[in-house]
């Protein structure tokens, strides 16, 4: 049972480091609120930049592309997540 | 495994008040909301820290984006210290100790009611919020006691009051709701409703931090009644197993405090 314990315990270790390294090595694609002629800039966002457009919905999904709020990007811009 | 001098109530309360201060207390921006701290301590709260991860895997649900960041830390944490954080660091824990002690009649929850949590932890947080968006209104968030408490309180507040709307005040009678149960039953919350303890609490049988069981255990049960999650520590303790690998131990170690052969040493 300890022998059991002990690779369950080894696989998650592994796999908690394995993720945060995805996450920190991971890219998204954020496109702008406004498009010009139809056109959607977007730019490469971090996934440290995600989390925290998640913790003010600083970003929403929008036919199936992120969408950073035109406020989000300035820091004055910032406010508490409405849900 | 710690030995039981740094181990006392009185250093757990001290950890509990350090912790509430030290994760709310960003008031001159400077946060480092990227990191998720697997307690019950809204994101929302202006003077928070840190973020919570059931907030970013709601969003990131809604993003219909795997939340590598929020869940490798939550992983590792509870590899590494299992439900540690629920019992020492978390604002919520420390709030319901506290109000437990408020005198009257108080219950013991039936069993099946710890399932709730998982049930909340995968409809709320991860599948409604995938359907429906992270910004829907059957999201864990928008009833969230903590939110209520650090968010939606202080914001109607320093908005001077004023209506509340029906989700609003829907968010407020959870938060009473809570409230009045862990008045009346020790830990209630940590039982039933908080979906970071759902998400820690398979990891408890795995961790690495443990309650050393006691050695020469007299099954005298004290640490059953001292055990603020009736998850009965006196079998394991009998057997010299880990208590803590019950999924609903918080890893407070009042069991060990309040065991007369370790008194006795």
């Amino acid at each position: 049972m300890s022998r059991t314990r002990a690779i369950l315990r080894s696989v998650l270790f592994s796999a908690a480091l394995a993720f945060l390294a995805a996450g920190a090595l991971r890219t998204h694609k954020v496109y702008d609120e406004h498009s010009d002629f139809g056109v959607r800039v977007f730019d490469r966002v971090s996934e440290v930049q995600l989390v925290e457009y998640a913790t003010f919905s600083g970003v929403y999904v929008h036919g199936g592309l992120l969408i950073r709020q035109e406020w989000a990007t300035r820091l004055e811009g910032k406010q508490p997540c409405p849900t | 495994m710690i030995g039981k001098s740094l181990i006392t109530p009185l250093a757990r309360r001290l950890v509990q008040v350090a912790s509430l201060v030290g994760l709310n207390s960003s008031f001159g921006g400077g946060q480092v909301k990227w990191l998720c701290v697997p307690v019950m301590n809204c994101h929302s709260c202006a003077l928070a820290w840190f973020a919570c991860p059931i907030g970013v895997f709601v969003h990131y649900a809604g993003y219909r984006v795997f939340p590598f960041l929020a869940l490798g830390t939550l992983l590792l944490v509870g590899v590494l210290l299992g439900r540690f954080l629920c019992g020492w660091v978390c604002p919520m824990g420390f709030l319901q100790d506290l109000l437990y002690k408020i005198p009257g009649r108080k219950i013991a929850l039936p069993g099946w009611t710890k399932n709730i949590k998982y049930v909340l932890l995968a409809v709320t947080v991860m599948l409604l919020p995938f359907l429906f968006g992270g910004e829907t209104l059957w999201s864990y968030c928008r009833v969230c006691p903590v939110s209520a408490l650090q968010s939606t309180i202080p914001n109607w507040i320093s908005g001077g009051g004023g209506a509340l709307p029906l989700r609003t005040i829907v968010k407020l009678a959870v938060l009473a709701a809570v409230l009045l149960l862990v008045v009346i039953s020790r830990r209630g919350f940590c039982r039933v409703l908080c979906p970071i303890g759902a998400a820690l609490a398979p990891l408890n049988h795995l961790s690495f931090w443990r309650v050393k069981p006691v050695d020469g255990c007299i099954a005298c049960k004290q640490c059953n009644t001292a055990c603020p999650t009736q998850c009965e520590p006196a079998p394991r303790m009998i057997a010299t197993m880990p208590p803590s690998h019950a999924a609903e131990c918080v890893i407070c170690h009042d069991c060990r405090t309040a065991c007369p052969v370790l008194r006795r040493k």
